[in-house]
């Protein structure tokens, strides 16, 4: 909470430093002699840019606690609340998805790479799992794309259609974004489970469980499992946002309406309101997703806990 | 103190980096073979990027109407974009931008970061406190995002994209080295140093700094990596390095703009030199880590390098 109210601080002073006046940008002009003095006058004094710095600092944070997002875009005028009403869930789905893939994925696959350490289902893991985090997603993305149009004649649905209205077609569209941003966290959650579970499977309590006689399905998951999920659920939280980040430029190429492609697009036409309100959603997407991170810890590790 | 103390000081700064581990090891070629590979592709990088102008066949930027969308051949080696423009000299040439963008901003964020860093930590207190949650508020922010709102702020030019890939990048090199200067503080030569009288700016530029710095220093590939990715990523969006200057991003966006079809190769080689630069980072930075820092050698689970890196 209060890292999401610093990072409000920064992107405010960021989008201030803009150099040029605001008002030129927002009536369209190229030059001062276009409009007069008085109509700037008057967009400046709607915008709220002749208050004190401070005071505008408040109105900004007061209309993000309310609902508002700061008014409207200064490109469509269409009220920043409704322009994230409609992308917001876009990227909330997205980056769902691609958590629960990458996760589903590469946590078993790295059981089984620590399980065969240094043969060949190990060696080929590993292989992929250096691949994927050698190729920047969006470069993989144009690679996917080519692939698909070049191979199998085959391109991806272009209009976005929302689950409940229409849930084939949001498959469709949603597919390949997903696969394509799981890739490069998998990758490292792999890379890290792989890494915790030899590193568990050394330890004495592994040999004591075996020397129970458990079944070693039970020694791996409910024994070594376990314990080796604590350092991938860190890792995992650190990587959202490097997740969010690669979210932002697939949206675009994917032509996904979420809050990444509408932050390229605002930023593009300078629609600073809008630009100040979606990297805000952005960061607080990743404080959410990394509160949720420190919350599941208790349930993986009995030690920890938050009541002191 | 002689005449000129800070001369004396930058000289003994360079030769305690020269002494760092790795740059006196041979053996590492055969240790870390990854890693020596991951060097071989960055010299070729930094030789293409030298003599870019010996290296490209044709004119990067020269428009040939004739030859427009040719196909890899003899000719052309990477094919024709549709302005007949040479895509292998347009890639030669774009390894220039990327470094030039990846190592500038490199640089300069780890100097910003470690004098940052080292004066928090030595300083402390209400300074150290401040200036820590302001880096967390930076921090919270995906790289690629922050980057791409600074440019927003500051308009589309070369060197706009490295100065916000510095602001970016800048939180992680001053907190990595506040946290190694903040065990250095520690240290019994600190107190000795102090005791002697030194005055702060000694003690924090050749007492904490040369020692603070190997984190740092085991980081600097993964930042590459980061601020190479996030050059690409912005000229990609179209808010990064503006025409006509080659960059890999934005030949990627102009080859796939229309032409994924029709001329792949339009994607496939600044797809192949942008993976190929990202890969032999990531490999330096990990053959580094294992060598500087015996503690993540490559067994073990948790990966600090990796934090809030670009994807």
């Amino acid at each position: 909470m209060p890292t999401l109210l610093l990072a409000s601080v920064v992107i405010f002073l960021i989008m201030r430093a803009v150099p040029g006046d605001v008002a030129l940008v927002v009536l369209g002009g190229s030059g001062e002699s276009t409009h007069d003095v008085e109509q700037i006058e008057r967009v400046r004094e709607e915008l709220g840019l002749n208050d004190p710095l401070v005071v505008q600092y408040g109105d900004w944070v007061w209309s993000l606690v309310n609902g508002d997002f700061g008014g409207r875009s200064l490109e469509s005028r269409e009220s920043i609340a409704s322009i994230v009403g409609r992308q917001f869930p876009v990227t909330l789905l997205l980056t769902f998805y691609a958590i629960i893939l990458s996760v589903v994925v590469s946590i078993p696959l790295g059981v089984i790479a620590a399980k065969t350490q240094d043969r060949w289902p190990d060696y080929l893991i590993r292989a992929v799992s250096v691949a994927g985090q050698s190729v920047p997603t969006f470069v993989l993305a144009l690679l996917v794309l080519l692939g698909l149009v070049v191979v199998i004649e085959w391109s991806p649905p272009i209009i976005y259609a929302d689950p409940w209205d229409d849930p084939i077609r949001h498959a469709r569209i949603v597919f390949l974004p997903t696969v394509v941003l799981a890739v490069g966290l998998g990758a490292a959650l792999l890379r890290i489970t792989r890494g915790a579970m030899l590193e568990v499977l050394g330890q004495d309590f592994i040999r004591t469980a075996r020397s129970k006689g458990l079944g070693e399905r039970v020694v791996l998951i409910r024994h070594g499992l376990r314990v080796a999920l604590l350092p991938v659920l860190t890792v995992s939280g650190l990587q959202v946002g490097a997740l969010l980040g690669g979210a932002v430029v697939l949206e675009s190429i994917f032509g996904l309406p979420g809050i990444g492609r509408g932050m390229v697009q605002a930023v593009t036409s300078r629609d600073y309101p809008v630009v100040q309100a979606l990297a805000m959603l952005i960061v607080f997407l990743v404080l959410a997703i990394n509160f949720f991170t420190d919350v599941l810890y208790v349930f993986i590790d009995p030690r920890i806990s938050y009541r002191s | 103190m002689s005449v000129e103390p800070g001369q004396r000081y930058l000289r003994r700064g360079a030769k305690a980096f020269i002494r760092l581990p790795v740059l006196r090891s041979a053996h590492v070629l055969r240790r870390k073979p990854l890693g020596a590979a991951g060097l071989a592709v960055m010299l070729a990088l930094v030789v293409l990027a030298l003599f870019a102008d010996q290296i490209a066949t044709h004119d990067p930027l020269g428009q040939d109407i004739d030859n427009r969308l040719r196909a890899p051949g003899s000719d052309f080696f990477f094919g024709t974009d549709s302005f007949g423009r040479d895509t292998f000299s347009r890639v030669v040439h774009g390894a220039r931008v990327s470094l030039y963008v990846g190592v500038v901003s490199v640089a300069i964020a780890v100097a910003a970061g470690a004098v940052l860093g080292v004066a928090s930590a030595y300083f402390g207190g209400k300074l150290d406190l401040l200036f820590q949650r302001f880096v967390d508020g930076l921090m919270a922010f995906p790289t690629l995002v922050l980057a791409l709102v600074l440019a927003a702020a500051l308009g589309a030019a070369a060197n706009n994209v490295v100065l916000a890939i510095i602001i970016a990048v800048t939180p992680q090199t001053a907190r990595l080295t506040r946290s190694s200067a903040l065990s250095v503080r520690q240290e019994m030569y600190i107190d000795a140093a102090e005791a002697m009288g030194a005055q702060p700016w000694r003690v924090i530029v050749l007492h904490m700094l040369p020692n603070a710095l190997t984190p740092v220093v085991v980081l600097m590939p993964v930042l590459l990596e980061q601020a190479i990715i996030a050059e690409a990523a912005m000229s990609f969006l179209g808010l990064g390095v503006p025409p006509p200057e080659p960059s890999w991003g934005r030949m990627l966006q102009e080859g796939t703009d229309g032409y994924l079809e029709a001329a792949p190769w339009l994607t496939y080689f600044p797809a192949l030199a942008l993976t190929l630069t990202v890969f032999s980072a990531s490999m330096i930075g990990d053959a580094l880590r294992d060598i500087l820092d015996p503690r993540f050698a490559s067994r073990s689970a948790f990966r600090p390098a990796e934090v809030g890196r670009v994807r």
